[in-house]
């Protein structure tokens, strides 16, 4: 697969900024947030002094004729299921497009969890279902998964989030972490899936904004292309009616994760994905 | 609706070629996520002002090509004329016509100006003009020749013709006079006597007019009662007195027949007002004729297009962002 020079760079920038983040101080943290089911027997060994007397596994001792002690480890090995928003949408941003800012937020999360010897699987969405990548390891796997975000895709005029929820939902049947990323310009309600995936999963979303677009003091007139649905239209908005708008937009995607009791954090393209990523975490953790 | 260079509108396939093929349809926009948001808070009224400078253009280009290849529009024009009717004027010139009960002149000058200026109002209408007493005379053809016709009736004189009154063959002189005309065909006959000569009855001539489609008015001029006429005896003049004798049945049968109307002038006025309601009467059909006629209208069209020129201009001038 031949990719772009600007992909292949920014898949480079992207990998190298998030293993830093993640060895400096996030990897811990992404372990103590989303944590295993319980605990295991690691392993069963003889007794050394020192061992708690309390982990004497006394079967074990009997069959064997001497002191044998359990060694408990953490059940971890969590699948972390990205889901990602494809849209065209996302292919707007200064100074670095959302798909871009999704990406970096997407390497750091997975890196994290990779670190901590978690799998990573992703799902890209539009319209309709995009490219399922099954949970997975290493540093291979791992490429794979920042290629597919920031490989453009058609996938459709729409952005339909409710659809990939409960696509991932049927497909994740052991718990584990589920984390969207999208701008969430959507124009159907996923509230109901929402509440289904976070009840079975832990689950936080990531919303990728940009400020530009938001500009609300844009009262000059222009000409704007609709990147999803490819409508060009002329714009000469009221900015008082533009504002009220996106901040009813604003707090109507706030309003849904708070409804259903999901962690979201918010990302901004003219800022590094990982500091409202890592106050997020070290606030929970 | 008429092209006069239609081979001009070949202009449009080349225009249309640009619209479909040539026009860039991606234009220089900004790509947002967020449209929708845009889209909600722009009034319809800004998006006409933003999208109109283009539509201008077309329509600018649309009504030159239209002004170039002569596009002209149909005036109707509405033609009214009156064709002149036909009028013959029958004067009775026998001696009893010098009767002075029209004082202070006799009646035949009084109605020699009634008639004058009747002729002098129907200035579109054919008048000819025919005297007689015991036996009818010509005086005039049909003729729009107004003042050769005044000429001839001032000429008129009483006892140019033997006295008598031949009613009957007046009529019938104004019949032949009037016949081979194609327009509407009147008849005047002034008298103050009954029908005393001639081989055809007023009656018979009536029927003879008729069946030629002639109107006859007939106007019987005199007071009732006795009038005095002048008589010739010798030297000097000597006057007459004589019982008015209008052969007023005969002279009603006559219009009657002829579909015309008798009046009875019994003093100057009374003529002037029948001859006036005669004229009014007698108005030739109104013929109405239509054309269509062609006019390109390039000066309107020019002006339209600077009027578009201009509001173009002004729209241009909405600062647009460009990215």
């Amino acid at each position: 697969m031949n990719l772009p020079d600007y992909i292949l760079e920014a898949i480079k920038r992207i990998e190298i900024i998030s293993r830093k983040k993640v060895s400096e101080i996030f990897g811990g943290e992404y372990r103590s947030v989303f944590k295993g089911r319980g605990i295991e027997v690691e392993e069963v060994r003889e007794y050394e002094p020192g061992d708690d007397t309390r982990t004497i596994d006394w079967k074990t001792s009997a069959r064997r004729g001497s002191l044998y002690v359990k060694k408990f480890r953490e059940e971890r090995e969590l699948s972390l299921y990205l889901v990602i928003d494809s849209s065209l949408s996302l292919d707007f941003g200064i100074p670095m497009r959302k798909r871009e800012k999704a990406a970096e937020a997407a390497a750091l999360l997975s890196l994290a969890a990779l670190v901590n010897n978690d799998k990573v699987g992703l799902l890209t969405f539009g319209e309709k279902k995009g490219k399922f990548v099954p949970p997975g390891k290493g540093r291979g796997h791992f490429l794979r998964i920042i290629r597919e975000v920031l490989v453009e895709r058609d996938y459709g005029k729409e952005t339909r989030i409710g659809e990939a929820l409960s696509w991932v939902y049927r497909v994740a049947k052991k718990r584990g972490v589920v984390i969207v990323i999208s701008d969430f310009y959507t124009e159907s309600s996923f509230l109901k899936e929402l509440k289904l995936v976070s009840r079975k999963h832990d689950f936080i979303g990531i919303w990728v904004r940009e400020r530009a677009e938001a500009r609300l003091d844009r009262i000059s007139p222009f000409y704007g292309e609709d990147l999803e649905s490819g409508v060009y239209s002329h714009l000469w908005p009221r900015p008082s009616v533009l504002k009220e708008l996106f901040m009813k937009y604003e707090s109507g995607i706030r309003t849904i994760f708070k409804r259903a009791g999901a962690g979201l954090i918010e990302i901004f393209t003219d800022q590094p994905a990982y500091i409202p990523i890592e106050k997020y975490f070290r606030r929970k953790a | 609706m008429k092209f006069q260079r239609p081979e001009f509108l070949i202009l449009f396939i080349v225009l249309a070629i640009f619209y479909l093929y040539v026009r860039r349809k991606k234009k220089i926009s900004i790509g947002l996520g967020a449209v929708k948001f845009y889209e909600l808070s722009t009034p319809k009224f800004r998006k006409y002002l933003l999208a109109a400078p283009e539509v201008l253009l077309y329509l600018i280009l649309v009504f030159s090509i239209i002004s170039s290849s002569g596009f002209s529009l149909s005036s109707r024009y509405r033609e009214v004329y009156l064709p002149g009717i036909d009028v013959m004027i029958i004067f009775d010139i026998s001696r009893s016509m010098a009767a002075e009960d029209f004082a202070p002149r006799n009646r035949f000058e009084i109605a020699r100006t009634v008639v004058e200026e009747f002729i002098k109002k129907r200035e579109v209408d054919r008048i000819g003009l025919a005297a007689f007493a015991g036996a009818p005379l010509l005086i005039c053809p049909l003729t729009l020749d107004k003042n050769f016709l005044i000429s001839s009736l001032n000429a008129l004189k009483i006892g140019e013709i033997e006295d008598g009154t031949a009613i009957g063959l007046a009529i019938a002189e104004g019949v032949s006079d009037l016949q081979s005309s194609k327009t509407s065909k009147v008849m005047i006959l002034l008298t103050d006597g009954m029908n005393n000569r001639g081989e055809i009855s007023p009656i018979d001539a009536a029927k003879m007019a008729e069946e030629a489609g002639i109107k006859i008015y007939t106007i019987g001029v005199g007071k009732k009662g006795k009038a005095k006429i002048p008589i010739e005896a010798g030297i000097g003049m000597t006057y007459i007195e004589k019982e008015v004798s209008i052969d007023e049945k005969t002279l009603e049968r006559v219009a009657e027949i002829t579909g015309g109307r008798y009046f009875r002038a019994e003093n100057p006025q009374a003529l002037k007002t029948i001859f006036k309601e005669i004229d009014s009467l007698e108005k030739g059909e109104i013929r109405v004729k239509t054309e269509a006629r062609f006019r390109p209208i390039y000066n309107e069209l020019d002006l339209l297009i600077a009027i578009l020129f201009l509001l173009w201009l002004f729209l241009r001038a909405i600062p647009v962002e460009i990215p």
